[in-house]
């Protein structure tokens, strides 16, 4: 409970942390409700179609999470400033957890609707790929060699591993898939979401990013302070 | 590695757990699924109640998907404070050791 208390003091003592913590929940009660109480039921997919506002955010930031850590790499290559080596860290943190969240809830999502939990279609292979990218980068940060040779290592990875981040979004048009093509966004099919699923959806869509943010710019602050202490630490040795 | 990382991969494993099991879903001529009607939701195919019982049935599906999100999302959360007040008292016991042997 001191640990809420610390925390939530923390928080409310940063104003833009505390607008960002609670413009996301409030996002995020207003989708619970938009998808639960205001969105029709699909007539062919049934219930298990509510999946779909949870999921489809969470690929949007799995994926956005990959491009970001791709520039904050090249950045810190470009620059050779730490900070967007944090930056990028904490971003490949993220990027897996989404990752994972996108194989977990497709997997679900697919078991009523194709009666499998996976099978290997392009879109599902490609985004499987991006989590081992993801292993990958948080493997090579944990196990690889330290100081300026593992950030650079791990920013070629980061750099690479963005272009799947277009396979994946590209999947749909570029090979026969069962995965359903685009019902939003410049590549949309005609008739697309109604107008209830297509609100719930946007405010999805913006809830989860805005909750991402307050997600990252958290998680950076603490990779800056994991920074700090290793400094001391080596100022501490120095000195014994 | 650290335990986020480790809780990913664990997940990941469970689900990765079926593929051996699971059969291929071929696009375009799966009778389980047809990609024609399901890429879009007109206006006509909407119903305000649901009368498939089978949507009853996957109640459970949706369940496990908000569960195992918001679930995630919270204990990673609960992980980060606790992580943040770590490294914070660290940071303090470090500077005042430093001080102290500054000034002897």
């Amino acid at each position: 409970m001191s640990l809420i208390n610390k925390q939530y003091s923390k928080l409310t003592a940063q104003p833009v942390n505390w607008i960002l913590f609670a413009l996301s929940l409030a996002l995020i009660i207003i989708t619970l409700y938009l998808i639960f109480m205001n969105v029709p039921t699909d007539a062919n997919l049934g219930i298990s179609q509510r999946i779909f506002y949870i999921h489809v955010p969470i690929a949007w930031l799995g994926m956005i999470s990959i491009v970001v850590v791709a520039i904050a790499s090249a950045l810190y290559l470009w620059t050779k400033n730490n900070k967007w080596d944090d930056l990028a860290y904490s971003t490949a943190e993220y990027g897996i957890i989404f990752a994972t969240l996108i194989i977990v809830t497709g997997a679900i999502w697919a078991k009523p609707v194709w009666g499998v939990w996976w099978t290997w279609d392009s879109k599902l292979t490609t985004t499987l790929i991006l989590w081992f990218i993801y292993a990958s980068y948080l493997i090579l940060r944990a196990y690889g060699p330290k100081g300026i040779q593992q950030a650079r290592y791990a920013a070629i990875i980061a750099l690479i591993g963005a272009i799947d981040a277009p396979i994946i979004y590209l999947a749909t048009e570029w090979w026969r898939t069962a995965h359903p093509s685009y019902v939003i966004g410049p590549l949309e099919e005609s008739g697309g979401l109604d107008t209830q699923m297509r609100t719930a959806f946007l405010v999805s869509i913006i809830g989860f990013t805005v909750f991402y943010v307050f997600l990252l710019s958290n998680r950076y602050k603490i990779r800056r302070s994991e920074t700090e202490l290793d400094e001391l630490y080596q100022e501490v040795s120095a000195l014994e | 590695m650290n335990k986020l990382s480790l809780i990913s991969i664990f997940l990941l494993l469970c689900t990765m757990s079926f593929l051996l099991g699971t059969q291929s879903v071929y696009a375009y001529n799966s009778v389980e699924y047809n990609v024609e009607e399901s890429v879009a939701y007109p206006q006509q195919d909407l119903e305000e109640e649901s009368h498939d019982n089978d949507s009853d049935n996957n109640l459970g599906y949706v369940f496990a998907v908000f569960a195992i999100v918001w679930g995630l999302f919270f204990a990673f959360m609960i992980l980060l404070m606790r992580k943040q007040t770590h490294i914070d008292t660290e940071i303090s016991a470090l500077k005042q050791l430093l001080k102290k042997r500054g000034n002897p």
